[in-house]
């Protein structure tokens, strides 16, 4: 027990009084700054390569055959959900990205995709936690196991993760 | 009149760019360094670590900050969660030896609250300067640390204790 001149709260008091602030070090901002500066380029940089990679396929498949690439014969559509993976490699990931779908779109199989924005605006039942949806692509292809064997090979699944629902229609 | 928490957050999320961020930064890392400073005992290279990391988790996700806190205590979450992981276990473990916390044997009678605070375990720490020093309730504690409410009010005591054993207080009193 504390001694009638040391009231119980003298810590407590002492304590309050306590810079509640302190300067932090100048480099924090400096690094914060440089990796927003690199998020905004890999951004910039996904939404070109995937546009480059339509436009350029939209081109050859008008010129050889119609204005939009021929569906598959017994073609369904996914689409590939792109979940997590880390925010490294900008450039490099999306170089690969847009490589990929001009492959597949060479394999005869209609690609779009979009890289989705970090804001999230949540309407009705919030879900816990889940991980950030990056982007989707929408692919054509002739079953199930080849829209996921196309999904293995997307260079998203290295280290992020790759859903495929096919696309429910009428 | 400056910009309000809100009305800087919305700028932020609407552009990204580096002076919205900046803005933003400037108005909350010194208490979030602080924070961490102290919960890291004084190691400010730890300290400065945790607040870098604090931020990066926290600039994806502040698009789905709802206001049901204040900023600055949701941005603050974030730097306890880095603090916890910098030390590799849990910032909270609980102490129960009373004597743990004997004053120093030192004849410097100008250690102050933060050289002490410095010396305390990390148990004691924690607590102590969320609820002191931050003004979390226990309630909060209990949640941000993941323990009962009860061991919070019980190991404060005890901390306040162990700071008090490390104090001078003839020199604390000179300064209140």
């Amino acid at each position: 027990m504390p001694a009638p001149h040391e009231p119980e709260d003298d810590v407590a008091v002492a304590l309050r009084r306590v810079p509640r602030e302190m300067t932090p070090p100048l480099h924090v901002a400096s690094a914060l700054s440089r990796s927003l500066a690199r998020r905004r380029a890999a951004a910039t940089v996904w939404r070109i390569a995937v546009a480059a990679s339509m436009v350029m396929a939209a081109f050859t498949a008008g010129r050889l055959t119609a204005p939009r690439p021929a569906p598959l014969a017994s073609g369904q559509k996914f689409a590939f959900l792109l979940y997590g993976g880390g925010s490294a490699g900008g450039d490099d990931r999306a170089a690969a990205y847009g490589a990929w779908a001009v492959d597949a779109r060479r394999g005869g199989r209609a690609v779009s995709g979009e890289r989705l924005a970090d804001a999230a605006f949540v309407a009705g039942v919030e879900l816990s936690d889940p991980a950030p949806l990056r982007g989707f692509f929408i692919v054509q292809a002739t079953s199930s196991a080849e829209a996921l064997e196309l999904a293995r090979r997307h260079p998203h699944a290295r280290d992020g993760t790759v859903i495929v629902r096919p696309i429910d229609t009428p | 009149m400056p910009p309000t928490d809100s009305e800087l957050l919305e700028a932020f999320v609407g552009d990204r760019s580096e002076r919205s961020f900046l803005a933003l930064y400037d108005r909350h890392a010194g208490a979030m360094y602080a924070l961490a400073y102290r919960l890291m005992g004084g190691r400010d290279a730890d300290a400065a670590d945790a607040l870098q990391e604090a931020w990066t988790r926290a600039l994806p996700r502040l698009t789905q900050f709802r206001g049901d806190s204040a900023l600055r205590t949701w941005l603050c979450g974030f730097v306890v969660n880095c603090c916890r992981e910098r030390f590799r276990g849990p910032l909270f473990e609980p102490i129960l030896d009373l004597d743990v916390g004997e004053r120093p044997h030192s004849t410097d009678h100008t250690i102050d609250i933060d050289r002490a605070l410095a010396t305390l375990p990390p148990g004691y720490r924690a607590i102590v300067v969320l609820h002191d020093v931050e003004g979390y309730t226990h309630r909060e504690i209990a949640t941000l640390l993941g323990i009962d409410e009860g061991t919070s009010k019980s190991q404060l005591s005890r901390g306040r204790g162990a700071l008090r054993r490390r104090l001078d207080w003839r020199a604390l009193k000179v300064r209140l």
